[in-house]
């Protein structure tokens, strides 16, 4: 099974290569391209040598020009006019751009991009385990307060308000509203971590821009651990899992067998803090034990999801907050001023980055099922 | 132990809207939304300019109509490769059927955002030839570039509910009965068995496509805004929440944090950003919620 999903793997990887590679030699050979129709007559009085298009006199002289010899398209020359401008704009800051980097052989570009794909990869390591490690931890916190019956903050809040005390003494009143402001408190922090957890990751730096150093990569590892719903979203998935598994038969087996179903929180204890928060989770003698270890032999699958999902958010947190020497602002970049070649390398970079870990969620999977079939 | 819980009566709350909203909470997240949005919509009737009301407005009414469409080319890919799928495994064609399948595995490698921005400047020259002039079409072509990148996850669970009711006893009484195997497949199975399950997931996907449409638009205008702005995408709230006076909005939300006297001119006159942000942010939310709640209501 392994080896087939390995071979799969390997296919797909040597297709899209073999894609991108007649990609670039397409792009090589094609250049310099003719273009068609009115793009080609844009293209031509950009590139006249003798204008300067953001000269207000030239491009008048060229509006009467051009009216005097087609008075027939009197009413587009304004149009034109502008779409000649953002060429030869675009091609004078394509020629900028290219000058960056000096060597533009193939070799060139790869040494170019080569620290940032260090770099992406780096950030993509370090948010996947903390990812994966977080939605587990906040998984279980949910559901063992879901076994607790603990009532949201606005409910309690409400259920204290609609049962408030006879205020005989001053310290009562005083209690009350001190328990009912701590709800208060409580249930608008988690809204607030809730806007948190689910806005996009531009969103969030936009707002923290003029407060923090949004450029460094502690705060887009931060971003891309917290924003754009990947936590939440895996959290919740995590979380179905392990409401499936309680609902199945088997646990009353365990019950029988005299394992604990006690969800009751302790300082130390089987249900406690501290087992709940380790890397490595285990609930001996509880019922819990199994609950989780089959939730989490199912959740294995999910990580190659969870990974391109992952991809996703850090590449709209690079190319929406233009972080320069990034490497999918570099994409983007490239994308704009038209270096094909850069972006084929890049793309094909971050694809390998998702089969590498799609390989390495199979072998796990595979690991476990050879542990739970006894083979 | 804290419960806290609404007392019930008979069986049901004391309270009738407590009762509705607690037995419902799909209901009640949905109803959330439209509530929400209805406030915000009150609120920029009052304080926001009208020019900007009008923009927040049409971004928001195009990104529904894209997100709707996403589930409708969603639902027509991902029912077509099902069947697809299901039909090269049941005649036995290996290579077909691997080839297929390897297809659709290597379009879920893609990262999504690569994919769609990739889909968008292909839009562009589309754009740029002038065959897509109508802005309708302009909108349908954008959802159809995004359903290629979600529509797989529909995909997966059709497929999962066919092999769940193929080893059911009754699937092989249909056959025997002479039912045709594509109807077993797509009335009885898809339709009559796993309705609720599909509309869990359209959910779920029409939270995904605000998500991804709103941060490839973003990426577009504050990225590639050189070459594209030219073309004109329809305005959506990704896009505008790109423009500067939206982003200095949401700047001062920063400014804010350390100058708390701030806070009162946020919700008058930084308006149009914090309206689009809290679009964006709030729809998430709440049909986040909704799918969950309603998958939990429905034990799936």
């Amino acid at each position: 099974m392994i080896r087939n999903k390995l071979i799969e793997h390997g296919l797909a990887i040597i297709l899209v290569g073999i894609v991108f590679l007649f990609l670039y030699l397409l792009i090589d050979r094609n250049a310099t391209s003719a273009l068609s129709g009115r793009q080609q007559v844009i293209q031509d009085f950009a590139d006249l040598p003798f204008i300067n298009w953001n000269n207000p006199a030239d491009r008048s002289l060229f509006k009467d020009a051009w009216i005097l010899y087609h008075p027939d398209q009197k009413e587009s020359a304004d149009s034109l006019i502008k779409a000649i401008v953002n060429r030869y704009n675009f091609k004078t800051e394509s020629a900028l751009h290219k000058q960056k980097s000096s060597d533009q052989s193939f070799a060139g570009k790869v040494q170019h991009l080569w620290p940032m794909y260090i770099k992406f990869i780096f950030v993509y390591i370090i948010v996947l385990i903390f990812s994966y490690y977080a939605a587990q931890t906040a998984a279980v916190w949910r559901f063992i307060k879901m076994k607790q019956q603990r009532s949201s903050y606005l409910h309690l809040l409400y259920s204290q308000l609609k049962n408030k005390p006879r205020f005989s003494a001053g310290k009562i009143f005083f209690t009350f509203i001190l328990r009912c402001l701590k709800l208060l408190a409580q249930a608008t922090g988690k809204g607030i971590l809730y806007l948190i957890l689910f806005s996009p990751a531009y969103v969030v730096a936009y707002a923290f821009k003029t407060s923090f150093n949004t450029n460094s990569m502690l705060f887009m590892i931060l971003l891309g651990s917290f924003t754009n719903g990947l936590l939440i979203t895996y959290t919740q998935k995590f979380f179905a899992f392990l409401v499936t598994e309680s609902r199945k038969g088997y646990l009353h087996t365990a019950i029988v067998k005299n394992l604990s179903q006690d969800y009751t929180q302790r300082t130390s204890g089987i249900i406690s803090l501290n087992s709940i928060m380790r890397w490595k989770k285990v609930f001996p003698g509880h019922v819990f034990e199994h609950i989780y270890s089959n939730a989490r032999y199912q959740y294995l699958p999910t990580l190659k999801e969870q990974a391109a999902f992952l991809i996703t958010g850090l590449i709209i947190i690079e190319m929406a907050l233009n972080i320069q020497n990034h490497l999918c602002y570099d994409l983007l970049q490239n994308l704009l001023y038209e270096d094909y070649t850069s972006v084929l390398i890049a793309s094909f970079g971050i694809f390998l980055i998702i089969k590498g870990t799609e390989v390495i969620a199979d072998y796990i999977y595979f690991k476990e099922t050879v542990k739970y079939e006894n083979r | 132990m804290r419960t806290g819980k609404p007392e019930k009566k008979n069986g049901g709350y004391a309270n009738p809207v407590i009762s509705v909203l607690s037995i419902q909470k799909d209901t009640m997240w949905f109803l959330l939304w439209i509530g929400g949005i209805g406030i915000l919509w009150l609120w920029d009737l009052f304080f926001l300019n009208v020019p900007a009301r009008h923009q927040v407005q049409s971004s928001f009414i195009n990104t529904l109509i894209i997100s709707a469409l996403v589930i409708v080319f969603s639902v027509c890919a991902a029912w077509s490769t099902a069947n697809a799928v299901h039909y090269l495994r049941s005649v036995r064609m290996p290579f077909f059927f691997h080839t297929f399948n390897f297809i659709l595995n290597l379009l879920r490698s893609i990262p999504q955002i690569i994919g769609i921005l990739f889909g968008y400047v292909v839009l562009t020259l589309l754009m740029q030839q002038e065959t897509l002039n109508q802005a309708f079409l302009q909108l349908a072509a954008m959802a159809a570039v995004l359903a290629i990148f979600v529509f797989l996850e529909l995909h997966d669970l059709l497929l999962e509910r066919i092999e769940h009711f193929q080893k059911q006893d009754f699937c092989n009484a249909m056959r025997v009965c002479g039912i045709s195997e594509f109807r077993i497949i797509n009335r009885e199975i898809l339709i009559g068995n796993s309705r609720i399950h599909i509309f869990y997931k359209l959910i779920a996907i029409f939270g995904t496509a605000i998500f991804l449409q709103c941060s490839i638009d973003f990426i577009i205008s504050v990225g590639l805004s050189l070459q594209l702005s030219s073309v004109n995408f329809p305005l959506t709230l990704g896009s505008l929440l790109a423009k500067i006076d939206s982003k200095q909005d949401i700047l001062a939300i920063g400014y804010s944090l350390t100058n708390w006297d701030y806070i009162r001119y946020l919700f008058t006159r930084h308006l149009q950003g914090i309206s689009v942000a809290f679009l964006i942010v709030y729809s998430l939310i709440c049909i986040h919620k909704t799918s969950n709640a309603y998958a939990r209501r429905r034990q799936l």
